[in-house]
């Protein structure tokens, strides 16, 4: 499970500098908050939708509203929070528009070759020594996750990615979407059945 | 516990996110059923797997995608600033244009009204100085007399053109000596160079050539009443006027038509003023000749 908790409270502080230093004028201070986040709001907005190109532009989208948000961030909450959550509102709106244009979104990695290229690239194989065979297995198995992912309704999706993908909390899941405990342990439950169910043998 | 009941409950299970109490009986179920402990084994493998998703690197020019994102954004939300006002000065700013709008409107409607009414009217001389209709304007006095309506150009000139008639009073010159001398050496060489006509044919002629004064009577009552004379034009070869312009206050329009009517009658009606006029009045005085 990819956790981000080693160094949280060192990296909040350092956020809340950014921030504050941002709204004393300093740009460049942003340009540092997009940098310390990219990875993690990319990745985000990827598994939301199994697709590059709309991950690069969801993701720009959101530090976009970010940057024009920021001079009235008040802290109520941490900047990792509030920046998690402003990607998910970002990625589930934009779910929505999309949602009668492509109900079941496949994941294109075979037939995009820039697609490909870039996914390859960007896979981390954790140093294990892998075979071609390998790689082609964990290719396809990544693209059937992805592509049960895609078919779970888009609030499923988001927990399934924020609790399972991301390794948050329940109680920074309940910040991020404002949901109750009880509600995102539900549709937790629901979604892990719903994958299980689409993935069949695979797992 | 019911193996339905645990099944419900082994997602929260896995994140340890149970009460302890039921986490135990969950437990102890799952020891003692295979298929429920099939059903966490599964479950388990899935979560795991979903934590072993390959972490996708974002683009390397990301930041630089980014500014350029903002760049673009600050310059539209700056249009749609200026375009999209907040409603409360959204909806001042709209009124605004609308009551300015009307007054427009309204202003050229009114424009081209009163172009049409000038068009519509008769023209007076060739030189469409006047035009004169009659009407019941109760404005008008009570002899009914005509109303002069200015043609467009003219009032926007802020004068008011009229025509008179006018037949000086004449008065036969006595002849005195040098009168006498000078027609009958005029009369001489008249006869010399018309033969046949009479003294009293050319004594008649010189009768005619200028009303007694008229010219410089006319003068003198314009000057009197802050006006001027603007212009003569006269039978061709001859002194008499054929028609005198004149330009003088309309405050003293009464007191010209007065004293003119002293030096000679107004033919046809005399034009009025349209009530309130404060601006000048140019007449042309057409002279009527008695013979």
């Amino acid at each position: 499970m990819n956790t981000h908790k080693s160094n949280k409270s060192n990296s909040s502080e350092e956020d809340t500098a950014l921030v504050r230093d941002f709204q004393s004028g300093n740009r460049a201070a942003f340009d540092k908050l997009v940098l310390r986040h990219k990875d993690r709001v990319f990745s985000l907005c990827y598994r939301f939708f199994g697709d590059y190109q709309e991950a690069e532009d969801i993701a720009q989208d959101v530090f976009l509203k970010v940057y024009n948000s920021l001079r009235s961030f008040r802290f109520k909450s941490s900047f990792y929070t509030w920046i998690y959550r402003v990607a998910v509102n970002t990625c589930k709106n934009r779910a929505k528009s999309s949602e009668y244009r492509n109900m079941k979104m496949n994941v294109q990695l075979n037939n995009n070759p820039r697609n490909q290229d870039e996914v390859n690239q960007s896979i981390q194989t954790g140093g294990k020594q892998q075979t071609p065979l390998d790689d082609l297995e964990k290719e396809e198995r990544t693209r059937l996750i992805q592509k049960a992912i895609d078919s779970l309704p888009t609030e499923q999706k988001a927990v399934i990615i924020l609790r399972d993908i991301k390794g948050l909390s329940y109680k920074e899941m309940a910040d991020i979407t404002g949901n109750q405990l009880g509600t995102l342990k539900s549709r937790l439950s629901r979604a892990r059945l719903g994958l299980k169910k689409q993935l069949g043998g695979l797992i | 516990m019911e193996c339905a009941r645990v099944r419900q409950l082994l997602s929260e299970y896995i994140d340890t996110a149970l009460d302890t109490k039921i986490a135990s009986i969950v437990e102890e179920h799952l020891e003692k059923c295979k298929d429920c402990s099939k059903e966490h084994a599964s479950l388990n493998t899935l979560v795991n797997a979903l934590g072993q998703l390959e972490t996708v690197e974002t683009p390397s020019d990301f930041l630089e995608k980014v500014h350029k994102r903002i760049e673009a954004d600050s310059w539209l939300e700056r249009v749609k600033h200026f375009l999209f006002f907040p409603a409360r000065v959204k909806i001042p700013v709209e009124l605004t244009a609308l009551a300015t709008a009307a007054v427009l409107v309204f202003i050229i409607f009114h424009t081209i009204q009163d172009n049409k009414l000038g068009k519509d009217l008769p023209s007076g001389t060739s030189e469409t100085m006047v035009a004169v209709r009659s009407g019941n304007d109760s404005r008008e006095t009570a002899t009914n007399r005509p109303v002069v309506v200015e043609t467009g150009s003219e009032r926007d000139q802020g004068v008011i053109h009229l025509a008179l008639s006018l037949e000086p009073i004449h008065k036969e010159k006595p002849l005195s000596s040098e009168n006498i001398i000078s027609v009958a050496s005029g009369a001489r060489q008249k006869s010399r160079e018309t033969p046949g006509l009479s003294l009293e044919t050319i004594r008649q002629e010189q009768n005619v050539s200028e009303p007694e004064g008229l010219v410089s009577n006319l003068k003198d009552i314009v000057s009197g009443i802050e006006g001027r004379l603007l212009s003569k034009e006269y039978k061709i070869g001859t002194d008499y006027p054929l028609y005198i312009t004149i330009e003088i206050p309309a405050i003293n329009y009464q007191v010209f038509l007065e004293k003119t009517g002293r030096i000679g009658s107004f033919q046809a009606s005399i034009p009025s003023l349209p009530y309130g006029y404060k601006g000048r009045v140019r007449i042309q005085i057409q002279v009527i000749s008695s013979n």
